[in-house]
């Protein structure tokens, strides 16, 4: 007994090959996305652009001024901030999904996204000036969560199961109520749909400044809790018995992905299913263990969602797609196979 | 630290009913105590008031110390508790499963150090389960799985633990590997052990000395000679058994009830008009 084994075996943790590869797809996607568009940018040119904005290295721009300033104003933002709201999203769906031991989670189940929609609408229908936009599809987000915080305490216990049923009665009432405002407000429809569907456009860095501090921190606190949702994963009562306090993990996880999740939305509308399909896929090539598959769902829904608004932008060029319709029209099909899989192992 | 338990008093509530009333139990470091008796006579809730887990009135002393003056995480270093169903995470490996018991000595988020990581190679290598490791739990067989779940308790080095049940699946061949196992374990670690038990016989093989509840209350205690009579079975089981005595311990044999044996034995099926 308590013999030292000759040779140690090592716990999962987060390979060289594996961040390699995410980043390289994030650094693909992020080339492919600022150089493709209307107006031809070169590979050299761009890359000739960004060294010779830092000082001391004696680069020349290739670029016009229209293209320099297209590449900064426009296809730079736009890139940035779907990495932003990918990489958000993506790796707020799998802290979820650790959260409450449930591979459909993601952060729209709490009521995320029909508390935005509500906040967006009123907005819109109230003709509150566009800059304002943003501050109440997230309030409203935000707000729909700890809404149904508060109902899921009114129903006598704190478990994962109780919070998943206050968020899907909250989010039909707001649902409800939403549809309720858009019916009589009619004439702004097309607007509150625009924003409902989701979409990258942006001129300026105005939305990645919003999104960004929210990111940071909301991201930050998720990685650093990355090995205490795999201590999660043996269930609460398990979980308690080893010392961890759930229900301080529970809330500091979920409010924080809330949180960047709610930001995320407020910029770029309801964007859905990254948060399922990103981490899943993640999960397919280097198994569960959250403190492998929360950093690895970060960089691939960042190119995830890159990639999603190159098709966007392409498919019916000039003429540009919703980016959720996109997401919807990937996830829906791997929604299901998610739930084949579920049966079996997940 | 020493193993001890004190119990006094212990009350648990469930659903708005008592299942566990005005419980007194003292057990000593290194000892082996049987938990037994019929199905809702509270010996998991017991269990689950030493490990911490549920809101109860009276006083738990773990090595001297009241569990309430502990953090949760000093309260993982000192009592380790194998469920009855632990769940296994899908795709989790065997390492990564065991290294969950080191969880109450990891830093503030979590990261392990080299004593974990060898703690829980060395867990590992007790339970025989060197050559899983690096397998994904619920590709092994019950009682490998089993084994699994005792090293992630192990892993968590403390004085006490606590089993639920822990051998209920499995059949009687592993039963007893993996019971010898923990008796190996605690005899070199000097563990206090106390665990539920359904089957008699075994509970009589392991442990020291038997605890029987019914009804939430202690009905009998002390050696399996004392406490595992034919009479108390009946009285509390509603079951007839023949209990023998010899060199290989107390062995309980259930015996099947008169008027069933006559009617199932006979192999005449009767019709009642």
């Amino acid at each position: 007994m308590t013999a030292v084994p000759n040779r140690l075996v090592r716990p999962t943790r987060l390979g060289w090959p594996s961040v390699t590869v995410a980043g390289l797809l994030v650094i693909g996607a992020v080339f492919v996305g600022a150089l493709i568009g209307p107006a031809e940018i070169g590979v050299g040119e761009a890359v000739g652009e960004v060294l010779s904005r830092i000082p001391g290295l004696g680069v020349e721009s290739q670029l016009t001024d229209i293209q320099q300033d297209i590449l900064w104003s426009w296809r730079f933002p736009r890139v940035v901030l779907g990495m932003l709201v990918g990489g958000t999203l993506a790796i707020s769906g799998a802290a979820y999904q650790g959260v409450f031991r449930n591979p459909l989670a993601d952060p729209y189940l709490l009521g995320i996204a029909a508390g935005a929609a509500l906040g967006a609408t009123l907005a819109i229908v109230s003709g509150l000036p566009a800059a304002l936009l943003v501050p109440s599809a997230f309030v409203g987000g935000v707000g729909a969560v700890a809404a149904t915080f508060a109902l899921g305490r009114t129903m006598g216990d704190r478990s994962s199961t109780t919070l998943i049923l206050a968020g899907v009665a909250m989010a039909s009432f707001l649902t409800a109520l939403t549809t309720f405002v858009q019916q009589r407000n009619s004439e702004t429809l097309r607007e509150v749909f625009a924003w409902i569907l989701g979409r990258l456009s942006t001129s300026g860095w105005t939305e990645v400044g919003l999104l960004l501090p929210y990111a940071a921190v909301s991201i930050a606190v998720m990685l650093s809790h990355r090995r205490i949702l795999d201590m999660l994963s043996v269930g609460d009562d398990e979980a308690a018995s080893l010392g961890v306090d759930v229900n301080r993990v529970r809330t500091v996880v979920v409010l924080a992905a809330t949180a960047g999740t709610a930001a995320a939305v407020a910029v770029s509308g309801l964007i859905a299913f990254v948060g399922i399909i990103v981490p899943h896929a993640v999960r397919l090539f280097v198994g569960t263990s959250y403190r492998v598959v929360l950093p690895l769902s970060l960089l691939s829904g960042a190119a995830f969602l890159v990639a999603a608004d190159l098709a966007a932008r392409g498919i019916m060029a000039p003429a540009e797609l919703p980016i959720g319709v996109v997401t919807s029209f990937l996830g829906a099909p791997f929604f299901v196979l998610v739930l084949r899989t579920s049966r079996r192992s997940l | 630290m020493t193993g001890s338990i004190e119990v006094a008093g212990l009350t648990v509530r469930r659903g708005g009913a008592s299942v566990v009333h005005e419980l007194d139990l003292s057990v000593g470091h290194g000892e082996w105590v049987g938990l037994i008796g019929p199905n809702g006579a509270g010996k998991s809730s017991v269990l689950e008031a030493i490990s911490g887990l549920l809101e109860t009135t009276g006083v738990i002393e773990i090595g001297g110390d009241r569990l309430t003056d502990l953090t949760s995480a000093e309260r993982a270093r000192r009592v380790a508790l194998v469920p009855q169903n632990p769940i296994i995470p899908p795709g989790m490996t065997v390492i990564d499963y065991v290294m969950l018991g080191r969880t109450p000595y990891l830093g503030r988020f979590g990261a392990e150090s080299a004593d974990d990581v060898l703690a829980a190679n060395i867990a590992i290598a007790d339970l025989d389960l060197a050559p899983f490791a690096g397998k994904p739990v619920e590709s092994l067989s019950g009682g490998e799985r089993q084994r699994v779940v005792i090293a992630r308790a192990l892993a968590q080095a403390c004085p006490v633990l606590l089993l639920d049940e822990p051998t209920s699946a499995l059949d009687v061949g592993v039963r007893m590997e993996v019971l010898d196992h923990i008796d190996a374990i605690r005899q070199s670690c000097g563990l206090t052990v106390v665990s539920a038990v359904h089957d008699l016989t075994l509970a009589a093989q392991f442990c020291d000395r038997l605890v029987m509840l019914a009804g939430g209350s202690i009905v009998a205690q002390g050696s399996a000679e004392g406490v595992l009579t034919a009479d108390t079975i009946r009285r509390h089981y509603g079951a007839r058994v023949r209990v023998i005595s010899d060199d290989d311990g107390v062995i309980v044999i259930p015996i099947r009830s008169g008027d069933s044996r006559e009617a199932g034995g006979s192999g005449r099926m009767s019709l009642h008009l």
